[in-house]
């Protein structure tokens, strides 16, 4: 489904992502893992177009989009739930879903099951529908902003850290919430600093270091790898 | 008493109208349009053109102006705004460039047009009209209307619609609106065109009032960026705020001391308004949360 090609991304002269590949395939789940820095969110913002690779190509369905402006991807079929929730915070819960949906806006009725169905997902959000986002909590608004990217209805789902700063119990909530809706049928692509948990949840996974991918295999595999349990997983067994 | 409440509702709702104009760009861009003031100049010379030289219809005549500023608009964004990129924060060309259009298009109409300033006819003729023993001219009663429903159209379009709701979204961040698959760029685009229809608008129905002349918004311009900030740039209910309220005290001021200070008191009105209320009337000191 996705298919990225030695990418090379900077921010003006400093490399952060040197000659990174990976895939996503139809109804995986993939983590990307890696610490502070690593460049896991400026991959994110590379697929998504909001940043543009200085090399290589990124295949979406077999086309190449490294070139196409934001808001051309999402038309295709990919959608991302960006770093640190980014919710509109001056719209209300309704408003940030409307927006999310500014792409099925004509079609009424597809738009209308979109918005029952994320309201039967998180129901809490129907609670807050007139509520402006910004006084949610930061467990709601990372539900919102996950809701607010399922309204384009898209066939890959990016998420960029949904764990950030969440409480525990919200923690397990929302990766409770990404098996779920991987299981209804949508391709997800996480990024995680909370690799033992999104390990859990997912299909395959790589290691990211410095801007390199240091390892890539099934969840399974990464998760007894020594070096990864080690460096990010914190349970050294003696 | 009243008749100076009258004037000041009437030079107000023009300096609201210049507010809401450079309200509706900063909020998309976080810039403030320097050149504002001269768009509305050139407004005014369209309009001069079209309907007083030319001698089309009037509704017709507006129509064109508004067309043409609003394409003027449109360039000023392409020649001044975009080349410094999505973050204008991190840079203070857009500054300097505004000022200079705004230069440019003064000097343009100085060359076009000529230095001497020239009447324009109110609309709905110079004939006096008495309401509640105030003499005023229909042209006042028709600034005022216009203006009140500039305000609601445009408190209709940022409150209800959906693309209220994307300037609003841009407003916030132009990468996550992108996000949405929406084009911060159009929106943007559509902002500064819009803002070059109520300059064309503003431009036609000051006309009457300064009479048509290359420097006729040298102050009534700036007097629109104090406006925006009393009533706290970005707002546009602000806007109107900010603008009545520069309008009213201006006039009534104008009762007590000799006009020549006008534009002194204008600005000593701004000072104090600016030092009270930094954030301006309708401007709220947001929070973020982390």
């Amino acid at each position: 489904m996705l298919k990225v090609n030695n990418i090379h991304v900077s921010y003006g002269k400093v490399e952060i992502i040197k000659q990174v590949s990976f895939e996503v395939n139809q109804g995986e789940v993939v983590v990307i893992i890696g610490a502070n820095g690593a460049g896991k969110t400026t991959i994110m913002k590379t697929v998504t177009g909001l940043l543009k690779p200085t090399q290589g190509e990124i295949l979406f369905e077999g086309q190449n989009i490294a070139r196409t402006p934001a808001e051309k991807i999402v038309k295709l079929g990919l959608a991302m739930c960006p770093e640190g929730r980014q919710v509109f915070p001056q719209h209300t819960v309704y408003e940030n879903l409307v927006l999310g949906g500014y792409l099925i806006r004509k079609d009424k009725p597809m738009f209308q099951k979109n918005i029952e169905q994320m309201y039967n997902l998180f129901p809490i959000l129907k609670e807050r529908s007139k509520q402006v986002a910004g006084t949610l909590s930061g467990g709601e608004q990372q539900m919102l902003a996950i809701a607010r990217a399922m309204m384009s209805n898209p066939k890959l789902l990016l998420l960029d850290e949904p764990s950030a700063g969440l409480a525990p119990i919200y923690v397990k909530n929302i990766f409770d919430m990404i098996q779920k809706l991987s299981e209804q049928g949508t391709t997800i692509l996480l990024v995680e600093q909370m690799a033992n948990m999104a390990l859990k949840i997912a299909d395959r996974a790589y290691v990211l270091e410095t801007g390199r991918i240091a390892l890539g295999g099934t969840a399974v595999e990464i998760m007894n790898d020594p070096k990864v349990v080690e460096s990010y997983l914190g349970s050294k067994k003696y | 008493m009243f008749q100076a409440l009258e004037s000041g509702m009437v030079m107000g709702s023009i300096y609201a109208l210049l507010a809401l104009a450079i309200n509706i760009i900063y909020s998309t861009t976080g810039i403030i349009n320097f050149a504002h003031g001269e768009i509305v100049m050139l407004g005014a010379m369209f309009a001069l053109t079209f309907i007083v030289t030319s001698g089309i219809p009037f509704l017709l005549g507006l129509i064109l102006t508004c067309i043409t500023v609003a394409i003027v608009a449109v360039i000023l964004y392409y020649c001044t705004v975009r080349p410094f990129g999505d973050k204008l924060g991190n840079s203070l060309g857009w500054l300097m460039a505004t000022l200079g259009a705004g230069i440019v298009f003064t000097n343009i109409a100085m060359l076009v047009f000529g230095t001497q300033p020239k009447a324009f006819p109110p609309i709905g003729g110079s004939e006096l009209v008495k309401i509640f023993g105030i003499k005023l001219l229909p042209h006042d009663i028709w600034v005022l209307v216009i203006t009140l429903l500039i305000a609601l159209f445009f408190n209709v379009v940022l409150g209800k619609t959906i693309l209220g709701n994307a300037i609003k979204a841009t407003s916030f961040s132009h990468s996550v609106t992108k996000l949405m698959g929406i084009s911060s760029q159009k929106i943007v685009l559509t902002c500064f065109a819009m803002s070059g229809i109520i300059a064309a608008i503003a431009g036609i129905l000051i006309s009457p009032i300064t009479f048509v002349g290359p420097q006729m918004t040298a102050t009534i311009g700036l007097k629109g960026f104090g406006a925006a900030i009393i009533g706290g740039v970005g707002n546009s209910k602000g806007a109107f705020a900010g603008g009545l309220l520069l309008g009213i005290l201006e006039a009534l001021a104008m009762t007590q001391v000799t006009p020549g200070y006008k534009d002194a008191i204008a600005f000593l009105i701004m000072i104090i308004a600016i030092s009270i209320k930094p954030e301006g009337i309708f401007g709220v000191a947001y929070e973020k949360k982390v």
